[in-house]
């Protein structure tokens, strides 16, 4: 008798779990593989560091980059209908977290994997203790993020009509184009 | 009397203030013979650095020679956190030496933050980066060996612990020449550098051999690529030119290409000799290339085109690919009198070029796109019929209006076709072994 009621228990128990877990979906982070992780968007091979994101699609897929604008770069291109989640790597700790929950640091000059400039923190103050130890940079929000404009460091559209611009002038003075180009992203940010 | 008190003091002061000189300088540790040497000389010297092991970190800040004496060993072993050798000032040269640096860490063997400088004949072993130059230009690096030497302890070691065998940033007109370059992350990297060159380099067992990012003017020639992930990523470029290379056996990877075109446009990639890689060329959102004249032999795929519009793709020859050609919506491209052995066309004028076209099926990309694991169907009858089956939309696939008929000039093959005498020589073996199996079973009814 004791038992019959026991397996009566646990049978609910089980139907409950199942039910709740079909209910609820949850999607989790996959871990990165360097031997055979490529970003989805520039072709790269993603590296198992902070810069590393990903997005888990509503039917499963894990999409990985290798930057946080190439996942910027496939929402443009591919709509956000079919995204489930978006993760990226607190850069400190390597920890995913949701896009949505992070803090952003951005400067033109952050050296990132495809030159984004964007790094991802799991709270405010350790974002902004990056800013303060790089001397340079500004804090986003998520929803700031939204906004931002994803130029890269080296916009090479622009650099081609500087270039015709600057035709005249010898070759010699390219490295002083590119500080003026670097410095004056800098000033915008 | 007081003569001899002053002389006293005096006397104590001297002892005084050499102790505390001597205290100071073991503060610093210390300085490694060489940088007593190199702090000692004048500016344009050539110092000549006899046999021996001197100890790094050394930082050079004015234009100097540093020679080593012929067939000398001179090493500089360095196991501080800081570069082994640092260079700061203009017209530097380093010929001949040694550098050991295995300690994993961020900072290079070599750190050059100067122009014209001249790096020779070099043998680096580091354990972080081999050389890294920011805002150095009109450098030169010949003739130089750069060589993995880390040991990552209690872990196997991961692709991002390695450091690149040469890294630029902001750093222009450099060349890079007879240089070998094995066992790195990345063989050559370029970011915001342009008007590089880069020369009669090999490059094997890296991510990538030669990895562009956001350059212009970059001219990669002659290089023999092995082995590696990919041989050559051409990412974000303008004006660069890819010729005469040969990229062998990239094949190891799931990744892994000959050369790559990413978000390259005006490029030229002529000459090159791609053999035995996963795929030959694989180009990708990229416009206004000119493809000519490469030899693409036994990958798996030859070329790949994805997203590529308005590129020159003319005289290549495709040779015993698995799969000669695979494109997605790449529009606008212009295919011509390239050769492809798999394809069987029709003379009708004698002019060597088929009257029929070769078009490129766009169903097994497509596919893959949406599901990356059915590659594992890569040409197998299933696909191969499915492909066959797929004909929707015909008219925008990319197209060779005019295929040759024979390959122009001689094929040349890299790789040995050892591999192939071994299986037949195996085959062989195991069908005496089964008929003499046979025969036995026979015998014994």
């Amino acid at each position: 008798m004791k038992t019959k009621r026991f397996s009566a228990a646990l049978f609910l128990v089980m139907i409950t779990l199942l039910v709740s877990a079909c209910g609820a979906k949850e999607y989790k982070p996959e871990a990165i593989n360097e031997e055979v992780d490529k970003c989805v968007i520039c072709n790269m091979a993603v590296k198992d560091d902070p810069y590393a994101t990903q997005i888990i699609t509503t039917d499963g897929q894990s999409l990985k980059f290798d930057d946080i604008g190439c996942m910027n770069e496939w929402k443009i291109k591919n709509g956000e209908e079919t995204v489930g989640a978006e993760f990226v790597r607190d850069h400190n700790s390597g920890d995913w977290i949701k896009y949505e929950k992070a803090f952003y640091a951005y400067d033109a000059a952050y050296v990132t994997p495809m030159a984004y400039g964007v790094i991802a923190f799991e709270d405010k103050t350790s974002a902004q203790a990056y800013i303060d130890e790089q001397g340079m940079g500004q804090l986003l929000s998520y929803e700031e993020l939204a906004n931002h404009k994803w130029e890269v460091n080296r916009d090479m559209m622009n650099m081609e009509a500087m270039e015709m611009h600057n035709e005249s002038m010898h070759s010699d003075d390219s490295e002083q184009e590119m500080d003026m180009g670097n410095g004056s992203e800098g000033e915008n940010s | 009397m007081r003569v001899i008190q002053k002389l006293m003091y005096a006397f104590i002061l001297l002892a005084i203030s050499t102790l505390i000189g001597v205290g100071i300088v073991k503060a610093e540790g210390t300085p490694s013979p060489l940088q007593v040497l190199i702090n000692e000389a004048h500016v344009g010297d050539t110092l000549h650095i006899p046999a021996g092991t001197y100890k790094g970190p050394i930082v050079i800040d004015k234009p100097l020679q540093l020679v080593a004496e012929s067939g000398a060993g001179a090493t500089i072993s360095n196991t501080s956190n800081e570069p082994a050798l640092q260079i700061k000032a203009n017209n530097v040269s380093i010929i001949g030496l040694t550098i050991l640096d295995e300690t994993i860490k961020k900072q290079p063997a070599i750190l050059v933050q100067a122009n014209d400088v001249l790096l020779d004949d070099l043998q680096i072993r580091t354990g972080s980066f081999g050389i890294i130059m920011r805002k150095a230009n009109n450098g030169k690096v010949l003739n130089t060996t750069i060589d993995w030497a880390g040991v990552v302890q209690d872990r196997p070691l991961k692709l991002s612990d390695k450091g690149n065998g040469i890294d630029l940033y902001d750093s222009h007109g450099n060349y890079f020449a007879g240089n070998t370059i094995s066992s790195m992350h990345d063989g050559i990297y370029m970011e915001n550098s342009d008007r590089n060159l880069i020369e009669d380099n090999q490059f094997e067992l890296l991510r990538y051999g030669v990895h562009c990012m956001y350059t212009k003017g970059t001219v990669i020639r002659n290089n023999i690529g092995n082995l590696n992930i990919t041989g050559a990523m051409i990412m974000a470029v303008r004006d660069v030119e890819v010729s005469g290379n040969q990229f062998t056996k990239q094949s190891e990877n799931v990744n892994s290409q000959g050369i790559l075109l990413f978000d390259a446009h005006h490029t030229i990639i002529s000459g090159n000799h791609v053999e035995g890689n996963r795929v030959g060329l694989y180009v990708e959102q990229s416009t206004k290339n000119k493809i000519v004249d490469n030899a693409v032999i036994g990958n798996f795929i030859g070329i790949q085109l994805l997203d590529a519009e308005d590129n020159d793709i003319q005289e290549n020859q495709f040779v015993g690919n698995v799969a000669s050609a695979e494109a997605r919506n790449s529009i606008g491209n212009l295919l011509e009198s390239n050769y492809w052995d798999s394809f069987q066309g029709i003379d009708t004028d004698g002019d060597g070029k088929s009257e029929t076209t070769y078009a490129i099926n766009p169903f097994f990309q497509s596919l893959v796109k949406a599901r990356p694991a059915f590659q594992l169907f890569f040409q197998s009858p299933g696909m191969v019929f499915l492909e066959d089956l797929y004909q929707s939309d015909r008219q925008s696939w990319s197209t060779d209006t005019s295929p040759l008929m024979q390959p122009s000039g001689k094929l040349k093959f890299v790789l040995p076709t050892q591999t192939l005498q071994n299986s037949a020589v195996v085959g062989a073996g195991l069908l005496i072994v089964a008929l003499y199996f046979m025969y036995l079973g026979v015998r014994k009814r």
